[in-house]
């Protein structure tokens, strides 16, 4: 009996031995890569949008807010000195500022026709090198970008917005201490809204700027939405805002850039 | 005889004074009043953007067509200069009064540059706006450049002459 025991006991710690050990040699983990036969780098599987960029300072940012400002209501307290150590980025709609002298602060690099592939390929009228380039020049607290229109007959707004943040990173390449600004498009005038026949109407606006916002919280810089002043009842651009239909004509530059103005105030 | 003979000599001195005192007076440069001027042309030319606006802030103004501001004549401490330009096109009006007729040179070739880059720009953007930059309307008085660049050139330039030779 005690053989038989001692025997059985011997068996049972042999079989736990040998279910633990198979357990532990069998947990191997599941390589999810996907190894480059012609590499011995294994690449991970890119994701088309990245979800999440560290703070360039090297700190982790936060979890993503709504940084969307609300500006004070009062435009005669917009102060464009706060632009002093600005640069702007943007296309013909955005140029208007600078030609119409309605802001003369900062720095202006628009073009017409500007959109997020252009900026690493064209220069300013006075430049030489790529936009990007030509910012990275100088030294800038605050980059406010607003581009989109040249791009909404995009098929493809993910391509887009996957520009967008490439063009942010490498403005926080250039000007690693800056505040980056994501400025909303605009509407059209009901008139160039029901015109349209390249995308550039409404519903694809409001769409974009659906976007941008999200890639501005997730990408923890500031959103800046477009005035109410600039929308009708039926929210469209108002018909005596622009002569085009897309421009602002200088009135409604003024209206837009105080926005902008008491929104850039508000976040610094 | 004599008499007569110093009286016709003192009466031709008289008239050749008179003459010359003519002629000299025809050969003064007209003075214009650049804001007058570009204001009647912003209202009576035909534009595409029914908003075209006067940039407020002379230097500005010229900082924006490269204008060196020493070549630009100044009246009571104002710069003699009034631009309009166009929020949604390559149109406007440009009135300057410059410091002589060689600056006035110097002002119209800058204007000139300008117009060429946006000819450049407006290619692929824009390519009707093409033609009003190569048509555009470019005069110089004296020590007054005037530029338009508007929706029908031809009848801008017949408005702005008559204009200038009021």
């Amino acid at each position: 009996m005690k053989r038989f025991l001692i025997y059985a006991l011997a068996v049972s710690i042999t079989a736990s031995a040998a279910l633990l050990c198979g357990c532990g040699g069998g947990s191997q983990s599941v390589d999810i890569f996907t190894p480059d036969p012609g590499s011995s780098v294994i690449r991970p599987v890119p994701t088309p949008v990245p979800d999440f960029t560290p703070d360039p300072g090297g700190a982790v940012t936060p979890a993503p807010t709504d940084r969307t400002t609300e500006p004070p209501d009062d435009p005669a307290s917009a102060d464009q000195s706060v632009f002093d150590d600005a640069a702007f980025i943007g296309n013909s709609v955005f140029e208007g500022f600078y030609r119409f002298g309605v802001i003369t602060h900062g720095k202006f690099f628009t073009k017409v026709g500007l959109n997020v592939n252009s900026v690493y390929t064209d220069h300013t009228d006075t430049g030489t090198v790529p936009i990007i380039d030509e910012v990275g020049q100088g030294s800038y607290g605050k980059v406010i970008i607003q581009l989109g229109q040249n791009e909404l007959a995009w098929p493809n707004t993910t391509a887009f917005i996957q520009k967008y943040s490439d063009l942010i990173d490498d403005v926080m390449l250039r000007q690693p201490g800056a505040r980056v600004f994501i400025v909303a498009l605009p509407p059209v005038t009901k008139a160039y809204n029901d015109a349209d026949q390249t995308g550039v109407n409404n519903e694809n606006i409001t769409r974009m700027n659906g976007l941008l916002k999200e890639l501005a919280i997730r990408r923890g810089v500031v959103f800046i939405e477009v005035p109410e002043e600039l929308y009708d009842e039926a929210g469209a651009l108002p018909e005596d805002a622009s002569s085009d239909g897309l421009h602002l004509n200088l009135k409604y530059d003024r209206i837009w850039a105080d926005h902008i103005c008491l929104s850039v105030m508000k976040a610094s | 005889m004599k008499k007569l003979r110093n009286i016709v000599s003192i009466m031709l001195v008289f008239a050749l004074t008179a003459a010359f005192a003519a002629c000299a007076g025809k050969d003064k440069a007209k003075e214009y009043n650049v804001d007058e001027i570009a204001d009647a042309i912003a209202k009576g030319v035909s534009f595409e953007d029914q908003y075209i606006a006067k940039i407020e802030q002379r230097d500005f103004a010229l900082n924006l067509y490269g204008i060196e501001p020493s070549l630009v004549a100044e009246k009571e401490g104002v710069k003699e200069a009034a631009v309009y330009i166009s929020g949604s096109s390559p149109e406007m009006v440009v009135c300057i009064k410059a410091v002589d007729a060689e600056s006035a040179s110097l002002v119209l070739e800058s204007v000139e540059r300008l117009i060429s880059t946006y000819i450049t720009n407006y290619t692929n953007y824009g390519p009707e706006q093409v033609e009003k930059l190569e048509t555009a309307v470019k005069l110089i008085k004296g020590q007054y450049v005037f530029v338009t660049v508007s929706n029908d050139n031809t009848a801008a330039s017949s408005f702005i002459n008559d204009l200038l030779n009021k």
